[in-house]
Order: structure tokens, then C-alpha cells, then sequence
């Protein structure tokens, strides 16, 4: 099942960066990462991914370098940063209360 | 969709040139991966790069996305203090007309205040919009040529400036001819440190018989050229200068030696020379102290001691030398009292801090390593001018001025052109990866 363009796009640089926190990647390995681990409910575009992870490397959250592919290709490593880590540890935080909320007004709701 | 097309209609969304190649390389590679993963999984290669555009999505939005990102940045923490810096000076000098006993010449330099301070805009405007990797087209042609014409300019003007047997006016002007060669001196040592870097980055992957090289070449003819101008001081900056670039080079793998010994190998002479100054420098004291020759010292620590918080010190001496120039902080503090010179010396000695902080945070080595000089050029520049406004250095002895903050055309193009060069690598500093660096330095071989 695919899931609405809307519903994702406040989540993916927090997804991003919980990849990277796990260790550094190149982008094609993030989106197959991703599509992996959420059985493909999230088929990430490389249009999506290259600007998200341009404005992260902008804002400090993740850092990036070259180095040359065990195939000779030069890829471009992301990691995160301290301060990205920081970022995502609110993000989680935020993402937790907000699914918990929503969580509990589909079950019904708290007693009025 | 051929690649080509897909990654053509991507980069003419991003307005930012200086991003293209890197960009390219990093979708292609993507492109490519993912048509190798296309082949494996059975898809004749002759649709597989088709196939592997279309995951890449639409390329208009794609680019729409990257141009968002790549904005070139304005590094207004290092321009909003400049300018305050520099209009300082200039309010400082219009309100002192009169006030302090300047040069012959001051109105002259009153009058240059605006075109000066245009021109040191302009000069900054202009590097900020270059590209700085220019630095590393010729690196070695460039600073070795710039250090020729060093020493040329300072060789010619010590030896018109010879001052035996002659008197008046005809002193005056030889005078000011060797003040000009120390000035030439202190401003090119600064400007010689962007190209220093450029020299070190051109030395990447050399071994230690290089790096001693990079040493000597780092810093003895500058220091050699400020010192017959003289200007010690000049020849301090270069020395600073020189061990900053080559610690960072060390520690960033540029040359391929052992670190313990290359920092041993800088920092034991580096280490003999500061203690050889400070030991002439409390011998002089002693041997001159309250005499003729610190005059002008114990001038300056009797207006500062006799400042007020608010308000013009208790003594003023009509006798201060440079005080639109050289010593423009002590005549602020004697004029509008402790608390403006305070706030001007904080500002001195903010920007270059503000420098460092940004260039170690930038991710590009060459950037990071030419942003880091620079600060630590105004650094020196800085504390060097504040020491000698409180009385620790004489003036002439150290010919340094507040960047931005004193007059003149030299200072006004130096602080311009250093504070261009480092806004430059700023607004390129998550753009500029090395690979581009060195396809330049290739395609010019």
C-alpha cells in the first residue's frame, strides 16, 4: 500500500537521519535501506532524497565526503553530526507524541 | 528520458553554477547504481538506464528542490562587524578633527575617508563573487610572484628612504617613504596568506623533505622582506600565519609525514623565536625604560590611566602620533572615554573570532584551511593594534592598524580583499567539494 505523499513528507529527514545515525551511507543505499526496512511502504525518490539531504547538510545535521567505491565509482558518504543527533532525538520525541495522540483518538479516545 | 537530458533539465533549475559539477557527479553515480541493479535483476541494459531516470523522479522538481538548498550563503556575521568597524573609524576621525595634533597630511586622509571606504566595499563585493579556488590554479607561480613584488616594492623604498644628511622637509618625506615600506610590509604579509594557502594545497600528499620545504618557503623570504623594511611585525604574522597553515595542513594529511615530528619540527623553532623576542623585548624595556625612545608608550598608558568611563581622559596629549591611524583606539578612549574604547576592542577582536568559529565549520579543506588564516590574520592584526594602543608596542614599531577601523588605502584594500576572500569560501562551503579543487589543478597542469 502506498502512503500519502502528505503523511511523509513531515517524517522522511527524520527517517534519514535515523539511518545515519545507525552508520554513514551514499543516497542510493539510503532509498534501498528505507524500502527494505519498511517492506516497501516507503519508495523514496532520489528527487526527494538529493534536495532533503542538501538542506540537512546545509542546516549542520549531516556531513558529507567523497571516497571511491570498491567498483572505482566515487560516492558521496553521508553521516550524521552531533548536532543532527540532537535534531533527532527531538524529532523522535516530537513524532512520538504525535502518533500517541493520534493513536489514541482512533482507539476512541481519553474518557470525556 | 536519457541520463544526459534528466541531469541537464536538473542543473538548469540550480542557479548556483559553483554546484553543478558536484551535483552531476552525485546524481549520475546514483543513476548508474541503480541501472547496474536494474541489469542484475534480469532488464536488458539497453532499457535499464531509462528505467533508472524514471526512479529519479521529475527532474524540474528535483531541481527546484536543489536550488532551494543551494542558495549562496552571506556570511553577515563577518560583514555586519566589519562595516561597523569601518564606519567607526571614520566617525572617530571626523570628530577628532581638531583634537589631536595629526600628520601635515590629515586632511588629505580625511578627505580619502569615503572613496577609501568605498573602495574597500567594493574590493570585498568583488572577492565575495569570485571564485576563491582560484587560489589554486598557480599556486606556486602566484606566490612567488606576489613575494617578488613584495620585496621589490620594500627593497625600492628602504633605499630612497635613507635619512643620513638630510633634514626638514626633505626628512619628513624620506621619513614617510620608510613608513611606507613598513606598511607594504605588514599588509602585504597579510595578503600574502591567502596564497600561502594556495602553496600548501598545492604540496598535498608530499613527503617530509617537501614539507620542510613548504616550511622554509612559508616563511623565510616574507619574513626576510619584513624585516629589512623593517617591520618586525610584518615578519611575526608571517611566522604565526605560517605555523597556523602548516598545523592544520599536518593535521589534516595534506603532507604524508609523522605528525608527532612535523609539529616538533615547527614548534621547537617557532617556540625559541617567541621566547628570543620576549626576552629583547624585557631587555629593551629595561635598558630604555622612561627614556626618550618610549616617549609615545608611556604617553599612551598615562591618557588610558587618566581615562574616564565617559567622557574625554583627564590628559589629553596634543603629541599623539597616528591618531587617525596607528593609534585610533587610544585617541577613542581619550576622547570619548574607557567604555567606547572597550566596545570598539571587543568588535576588534570578535570578528576574528567569529572567523574561526565559522571556518571550522566548514567542510571543504582548502576552504576551511583559507577561512581559518584569514582570522587568524585579523587576529594578530588586532591584538597587535591593541596592544600598541595601550601602550605595550610603539606604533612604528609594529606598523600594524585596526582592520577596516584605521585609514588609508592599503588598510581599506587589505581588510577588503581578505574579508572578500573569506566570504567567498562562505558562500561556497558546503558546495566546493576537493574533487573540483583538484580537477582545476589537473586541467591546468
Amino acid at each position: 500500500m502506498k502512503i500519502d505523499k502528505g503523511l511523509m513528507a513531515g517524517s522522511t529527514g527524520m527517517l534519514i537521519l535515523h539511518l545515519l545515525a545507525e552508520k554513514e551511507m551514499y543516497g542510493y543505499e539510503m532509498i534501498e535501506t528505507l524500502e527494505k526496512r519498511s517492506d516497501s511502504t516507503f519508495s523514496l525518490k532520489a528527487g526527494t532524497l538529493y534536495p532533503l539531504l542538501h538542506s540537512l547538510e546545509k542546516a549542520g545535521y549531516v556531513s558529507s565526503r567523497e571516497a571511491e567505491a570498491e567498483n572505482g565509482r566515487m560516492r558521496k558518504y553521508y553521516s550524521i553530526t552531533d548536532k543532527g543527533n540532537g535534531f533527532l532525538a527531538d524529532k523522535k520525541n516530537e513524532w512520538s507524541l504525535f502518533s500517541g495522540a493520534v493513536n489514541k483518538v482512533l482507539d476512541g479516545g481519553a474518557a470525556v | 528520458m536519457k541520463k544526459d537530458e534528466y541531469i541537464n533539465t536538473v542543473l538548469e533549475q540550480v542557479r548556483c553554477k559553483a554546484v553543478h559539477e558536484p551535483l552531476k557527479a552525485e546524481l549520475v553515480s546514483h543513476i548508474d547504481e541503480q541501472t547496474e541493479a536494474f541489469i542484475a535483476v534480469g532488464l536488458p541494459e539497453e532499457n535499464a538506464e531509462e528505467e533508472a531516470v524514471k526512479t529519479m523522479g521529475d527532474p524540474v522538481e528535483t531541481g527546484v528542490g536543489l536550488d532551494s538548498a543551494h542558495r549562496p550563503s552571506f556570511p553577515l556575521a563577518v560583514f555586519l562587524p566589519s562595516l561597523i568597524l569601518l564606519f567607526t573609524g571614520i566617525i572617530a576621525r571626523y570628530l577628532g578633527e581638531g583634537f589631536f595634533a595629526f600628520p601635515p597630511a590629515y586632511n588629505i586622509f580625511i578627505s580619502s575617508d569615503i572613496p577609501n571606504a568605498i573602495i574597500c566595499i567594493a574590493v570585498a563585493l568583488m572577492f565575495y563573487f569570485a571564485d576563491y579556488t582560484i587560489l589554486v590554479r598557480k599556486p606556486k607561480t602566484a606566490y612567488a610572484a606576489f613575494t617578488l613584488l613584495l620585496a621589490v616594492i620594500v627593497i625600492w623604498n628602504v633605499g630612497r628612504a635613507n635619512i643620513a644628511n638630510v633634514s626638514g622637509a626633505e626628512w619628513v618625506t624620506i621619513a614617510f617613504r620608510n613608513t611606507l615600506s613598513g606598511h607594504f610590509a605588514i599588509y602585504g604579509s597579510a595578503l600574502l596568506v591567502p596564497l600561502m594557502c594556495g602553496f600548501v594545497f598545492s604540496m598535498h600528499g608530499k613527503n617530509f623533505k617537501w614539507f620542510v620545504l613548504s616550511c622554509f618557503v612559508l616563511v623565510v623570504p616574507p619574513a626576510l622582506i619584513s624585516l629589512y623594511a623593517p617591520c618586525l611585525s610584518g615578519a611575526i604574522l608571517v611566522g604565526i600565519a605560517a605555523l597556523a597553515i602548516m598545523t592544520i595542513a599536518v593535521k589534516d594529511d595534506y603532507f604524508k609525514v609523522n605528525k608527532t615530528t612535523a609539529y616538533l619540527f615547527m614548534y621547537i623553532p617557532a617556540s625559541l623565536a617567541a621566547i628570543g623576542l620576549t626576552v629583547v623585548k624585557i631587555l629593551r624595556n629595561i635598558r630604555y625604560n622612561s627614556s626618550t625612545a618610549d616617549w609615545e608608550q608611556n604617553m599612551i598608558r598615562e591618557i588610558i590611566s587618566e581615562a574616564t568611563l565617559f567622557g574625554s581622559s583627564r590628559v589629553i596629549s596634543t603629541s599623539l602620533t597616528e591618531a587617525n591611524n596607528s593609534h585610533i583606539l587610544t585617541a577613542i578612549i581619550a576622547q570619548f572615554g574607557l567604555f567606547a574604547g572597550i566596545t570598539v576592542a571587543v568588535i576588534l577582536v570578535l570578528l576574528p573570532l567569529i572567523m574561526l568559529i565559522i571556518s571550522s565549520r566548514i567542510q571543504n579543506r582548502f576552504g576551511k584551511l583559507t577561512a581559518f588564516s584569514i582570522g587568524i590574520v585579523f587576529l594578530f592584526m588586532s591584538v597587535a593594534f591593541i596592544a600598541s594602543n595601550l601602550g605595550y608596542t610603539t606604533a612604528m614599531e609594529s606598523f600594524v592598524t585596526a582592520p577596516f577601523m584605521s585609514n588609508g588605502i592599503f588598510n581599506a584594500v587589505t581588510s577588503g580583499a581578505l574579508v572578500g576572500i573569506f566570504a567567498s569560501v562562505y558562500r561556497r562551503k558546503d558546495l566546493m567539494p576537493e574533487r573540483k579543487i583538484n580537477t582545476n589543478r589537473k586541467a591546468n597542469a
